[in-house]
C-alpha cells in the first residue's frame, strides 16, 4: 500500500511539473541560452517581478528588441553548473544543449586552464575585447584570473574590494574608537578589550570578529593584503613564504587560544548575517556582495553597522583585498559564439546591462569607466548615512592581483589543515611563542606537497611529455 | 520437397535471429552506457588530459603516483573506518530490532516495522541536510538545548570537530540503514523452521542456546549478505560527507575514495588519475567481497 502510494505522489508531481509552465523552457529554439548560478545576477538579466511591475524593461528583453534573438536565462545551483562546464569542456561537447553563455565562479576557473589553450572549453575573447575596444576598460587585476598564458578567456563582472563592516554600537559602548585602528596587531588588542567588556556586561559570547577555524577564506584575504598567493601564475607555490607564516600564525593567535577575539561562524546559508546581528561576530570582512546580504538578513541593524577599510599588518599592505567573484565566458561548443559575444557586451559594457546591475546588486563593476555613476554617492541610512559606494571604489582601486591556478584549490586546502592543525595545538595549551616554529614544518611538507601534485598534474604538451618523472 | 526445405531453412533463421533482436535493446543500452564506459575509463586510467585533443598515454604513471599519495592513502583508512564502524553496528542492531519485533508480544508490530523502515526511504543526501542543520553551532537543535542545560558556555562545533566526523556519519548512515536490515533479517527469522526450536527445547537448549544455534544458523546468508552489500556501500561512501562537510571535513576526516576521485576528477580536472582511483577501489572492493565470499562460505549454502 505505501509503494502504491508513493507511485502515486510520484506520478502525479511528474505531471505538475513536466505541464507547468514555471518550468518549462522557451520555446525558441534559436533563443541564446544563459547559464547563471546566482539568482540577483537571473534578476539583472530577466528582471524582478519589483522591476518589471514598475515598467523597467528587462535586458533580455531590450537585446531582443534590438537584435531580433530571444534569451533564455536558465538558473543552475553553482556546483551543478560547474559539474556540467566541466563535462562538456572535457568531451568537447558540442550541440543545442551547450549554453551560449556562462557565468563562472572565480574560483572554479583555475581548472579550465590546466592544459594547452587549446585545450580550455572557452573561448578565448581577447582578440573580440581588443577589437570592441574594451579590453582596456577593464580592470586588469580583475582580468588576470579569467586569463591563461595571456589569453583572456572570461570576462569579469566584478572587483569586490574587502573591508571591514562592524558593530558600532557595540563598539562604541565598549568605548573602542573603529575607525582609529591602524594594524591587526591593533585590532587584535582592541578585540580583547571589547571581549573583557562585553564578558563583564552579561556577554561573554560577544566577539570581535568573524574568523572561520575550519576554512581559509578570511586567512587568504589577509594574504592578498600583503601580496601572496598561494600560487602565482608562474606556478610557484608560497605556502612556505615567510608572510604566509607569519600572517598564518597571527591569524591563529586571534582566532584560538587564550587570546582569542574571533569567533567561528555558524555553517547554513547567510548565519553569518544572524550571527552579526547577535553579536557573536562583531565585525567581519565585507566584500560589496556580503552588503545586500546584510541588509537582507539582518535589517534590524539598519544604522549599527559601519565600513572602514581593512586594517594591515605593516606598512606596504594594502587596505583591502577582493573576495571571490564571477566571470561570463562562451563556451566553445555554443552554437552561436558571434550572438553570445553580441550578448555579453550587451550585459557587461552596456549602459542598459550597468543600469540593471545597479539595480540588482550592490557589486561594483570591473569597468571603472563605470564608477563615476550617481548611485555611488548615496548615502545609505542602513549603513548610518555612509557613502558606501564611494567606499567601495576607493578600495577597489587598491586591489591586488589576484592568481587562480588549476592548483590554487589544492593549496587552499593544504593550508587548511595546517590551520585547523595549528589551532589543535594552540588549544592543546603549548606556548603560543613557539608556534611558528612549530608551524614552519607543517608549511614546508604541505609546500612539498602541493608541489608534487603540481608537477605530477601540469600538463605536458605531448612532445615532452613526461607527466612529474 | 524444394519449397519445405526453404520453409524450414527460413524458420531455422527467423527462429536464430529472434533472440538476439529481443535482447538488442538491452545490448545496446548496456553497450552505450555501461561497456563503453567501462572501457574508456580503463584506457583513461593510463593517460593524461585535459581535454579533447589534449591527451596522452602515461603508461602506469597514475598508479605508481597513487601508490605514494597521501590523501589517497588517507582516503581508504576514513574510508574503510566508516565501513568497520558501519557493519559492527548496524548488523546487530538490525537484528537487535527484528528479534523484538518478531515477538508477538508487541504491540502495533507493523507500525513499528514500517517505522523503522521508513528512514531507508529518505535519500542520504536529504538525510545529510537534516544533520546539517541538527548539527548546526548555536542555532541547530541540540546547542540550544545544551545553551539551555548550559548557560553561558560556547556552543558545541559539532561539524568542525575532526574528532566528531567519523561518528556523525555513522550515526547518519545507520539512521538509514538499520531498518533495511531489520526487514531484511526480519524475514529471515520468519523463515526459520519452528519445529528447530521445538528440538532445541527438548534438549534442553535455553535462549541463548536456542539463539546461537537455531537462531544464527538459519539466518547466517542474510546475515553474511548483509555484511556483503554493507561493504560495499560503505566503500562507496560519498555523497554523505559531500553534502554534510560540503568537501574533506575538519582534519580531511571525510575524506573517502569516492570523494577524492571526485574532487580530482571534478575540482583539479584531471581525469586520468581520477579513472585510476575508480579502478583501484574496483579491485579493492572486489578483493574484500571475494574474501568475505570465501571465508563466509556464502552461496555454497544455497546450493548445498
Amino acid at each position: 500500500m505505501p509503494v502504491l502510494v508513493m507511485c502515486a505522489l510520484s506520478l502525479v508531481s511528474g505531471a505538475v511539473l513536466a505541464f507547468s509552465d514555471e518550468f518549462g523552457a522557451t520555446t525558441d529554439p534559436d533563443a541564446l541560452t544563459v547559464w547563471l548560478f546566482d539568482p540577483t545576477h537571473a534578476d539583472m538579466f530577466r528582471g524582478s517581478p519589483e522591476t518589471r511591475e514598475a515598467g523597467i524593461t528587462p535586458v533580455t528583453e531590450q537585446f531582443e528588441n534590438l537584435t531580433g534573438r530571444a534569451v533564455d536565462v536558465q538558473l543552475v545551483g553553482v556546483r551543478p553548473l560547474d559539474l556540467r562546464l566541466m563535462s562538456m569542456s572535457q568531451s568537447g561537447a558540442t550541440g543545442p544543449f551547450v549554453p551560449d553563455l556562462v557565468e563562472i565562479e572565480i574560483n572554479s576557473i583555475g581548472k579550465y586552464f590546466r592544459g594547452p589553450k587549446s585545450s580550455v572549453g572557452l573561448l578565448p575573447l581577447t582578440d573580440r575585447l581588443r577589437e570592441a575596444g574594451l579590453l582596456d576598460d577593464l580592470l586588469s587585476s580583475r582580468v588576470a584570473p579569467w586569463t591563461k598564458d595571456g589569453e583572456v578567456y572570461g570576462v569579469p563582472m566584478d572587483v569586490h574590494p574587502v573591508a571591514l563592516a562592524y558593530r558600532q554600537d557595540l563598539f562604541e559602548e565598549a568605548g573602542i574608537d573603529v575607525e582609529g585602528i591602524k594594524t591587526w596587531e591593533a585590532f587584535h588588542e582592541t578585540g580583547l578589550e571589547f571581549s573583557r567588556y562585553w564578558s563583564r556586561h552579561g556577554h561573554p559570547e560577544y566577539r570581535a570578529l568573524e574568523m572561520p577555524r575550519t576554512n581559509t577564506s578570511i586567512l587568504e584575504v589577509m594574504l592578498l593584503q600583503r601580496g601572496i598567493n598561494l600560487v602565482d601564475q608562474e606556478g610557484q607555490v608560497h605556502l612556505d613564504h615567510p608572510l604566509t607564516l607569519d600572517t598564518l600564525c597571527r591569524y591563529v593567535r586571534m582566532a584560538a587560544g587564550d587570546k582569542v577575539v574571533g569567533s567561528q561562524p555558524a555553517s547554513g546559508a547567510m548565519q553569518w548575517a544572524r550571527e552579526l546581528a547577535a553579536g557573536y561576530n562583531s565585525s567581519l570582512l565585507a566584500p560589496d556582495w556580503r552588503l545586500a546580504l546584510i541588509e537582507n538578513y539582518a535589517p534590524e541593524l539598519a544604522g549599527k553597522l559601519r565600513l572602514r577599510p581593512l586594517p594591515i599588518f605593516e606598512a606596504g599592505d594594502v587596505p583591502t583585498a577582493t573576495w571571490g567573484g564571477t566571470g561570463f565566458a562562451i563556451p566553445r561548443g555554443s552554437d552561436d559564439p558571434d550572438a553570445a559575444w553580441e550578448l555579453l557586451k550587451f550585459i557587461m559594457f552596456s549602459e542598459a546591462g550597468d543600469a540593471a546591475r545597479r539595480r540588482h546588486t550592490r557589486i561594483l563593476a570591473a569597468t571603472p569607466a563605470s564608477w563615476d555613476d550617481s548611485s555611488l554617492e548615496v548615502e545609505h541610512e542602513y549603513w548610518g548615512g555612509q557613502r558606501v559606494g564611494q567606499l567601495n571604489v576607493s578600495l577597489a582601486r587598491l586591489v591586488p592581483r589576484r592568481i587562480i591556478t588549476p592548483f590554487s584549490a589544492i593549496a587552499s586546502a593544504e593550508l587548511t589543515v595546517v590551520l585547523m592543525r595549528a589551532i589543535a595545538w594552540l588549544e592543546d595549551g603549548h606556548d603560543p611563542s613557539r608556534l611558528p616554529e612549530t608551524v614552519r614544518p607543517w608549511l614546508a611538507q604541505a609546500q612539498a606537497d602541493v608541489e608534487m601534485r603540481i608537477q605530477f598534474g601540469r600538463f605536458d604538451e605531448p612532445e615532452d611529455a613526461s607527466h612529474g618523472q | 520437397m524444394a519449397s519445405k526445405a526453404a520453409e524450414v531453412s527460413g524458420r531455422r533463421l527467423r527462429s536464430s535471429k529472434a533472440p538476439w533482436l529481443f535482447l538488442s535493446p538491452f545490448l545496446l543500452i548496456f553497450t552505450v552506457f555501461l561497456l563503453y564506459p567501462i572501457v574508456r575509463s580503463i584506457i583513461l586510467s593510463f593517460q593524461q588530459t585535459a581535454g579533447p585533443g589534449a591527451t596522452h598515454w602515461v603508461g602506469l604513471a597514475n598508479y605508481q603516483f597513487l601508490i605514494g599519495d597521501r590523501l589517497f592513502w588517507l582516503a581508504c583508512l576514513n574510508t574503510i573506518a566508516f565501513t568497520v564502524g558501519f557493519i559492527v553496528v548496524q548488523v546487530p542492531l538490525s537484528l537487535g530490532l527484528a528479534l523484538l519485533l518478531n515477538r508477538k508480544d508487541v504491540r502495533a508490530r507493523s507500525f513499528f516495522r514500517f517505522a523503522f523502515f521508513a528512514t531507508h526511504l529518505f535519500g542520504s543526501v536529504f538525510i545529510a541536510v537534516v544533520f546539517n542543520v541538527i548539527l548546526g553551532s548555536r542555532d541547530g537543535p541540540i546547542n540550544r538545548v545544551y545553551g539551555l542545560l548550559a548557560p553561558g558556555e560556547e556552543s558545541i562545533a559539532f561539524l568542525s570537530e575532526p574528532t566528531l566526523v567519523l561518528p556523525i556519519l555513522l550515526v547518519a548512515a545507520l539512521w538509514i540503514s538499520v531498518g533495511y536490515g531489520m526487514i531484511y533479517l526480519l524475514a529471515a527469522l520468519q523463515s526459520v523452521g519452528r519445529e528447530l526450536y521445538d528440538a532445541a527445547d527438548v534438549d534442553g537448549a535455553g535462549p541463548v542456546g536456542r539463539f546461537l544455534h537455531v537462531t544464527l544458523p538459519g539466518i547466517r546468508p542474510v546475515l553474511v549478505f548483509l555484511i556483503l552489500i554493507g561493504t560495499i556501500g560503505g566503500l562507496q561512501l560519498f555523497e554523505m560527507p559531500y553534502v554534510l562537510y560540503q568537501g574533506d571535513g575538519p582534519g580531511r576526516r571525510a575524506l573517502t575514495i569516492v570523494g577524492y576521485l571526485f574532487a580530482i576528477g571534478f575540482t583539479v580536472g584531471d581525469l586520468g588519475y581520477a579513472s585510476a582511483v575508480g579502478w583501484v577501489l574496483v579491485l579493492l572492493i572486489g578483493f574484500i567481497a571475494a574474501a568475505q565470499i570465501r571465508l563466509t562460505g556464502f552461496g555454497r549454502e544455497a546450493t548445498g
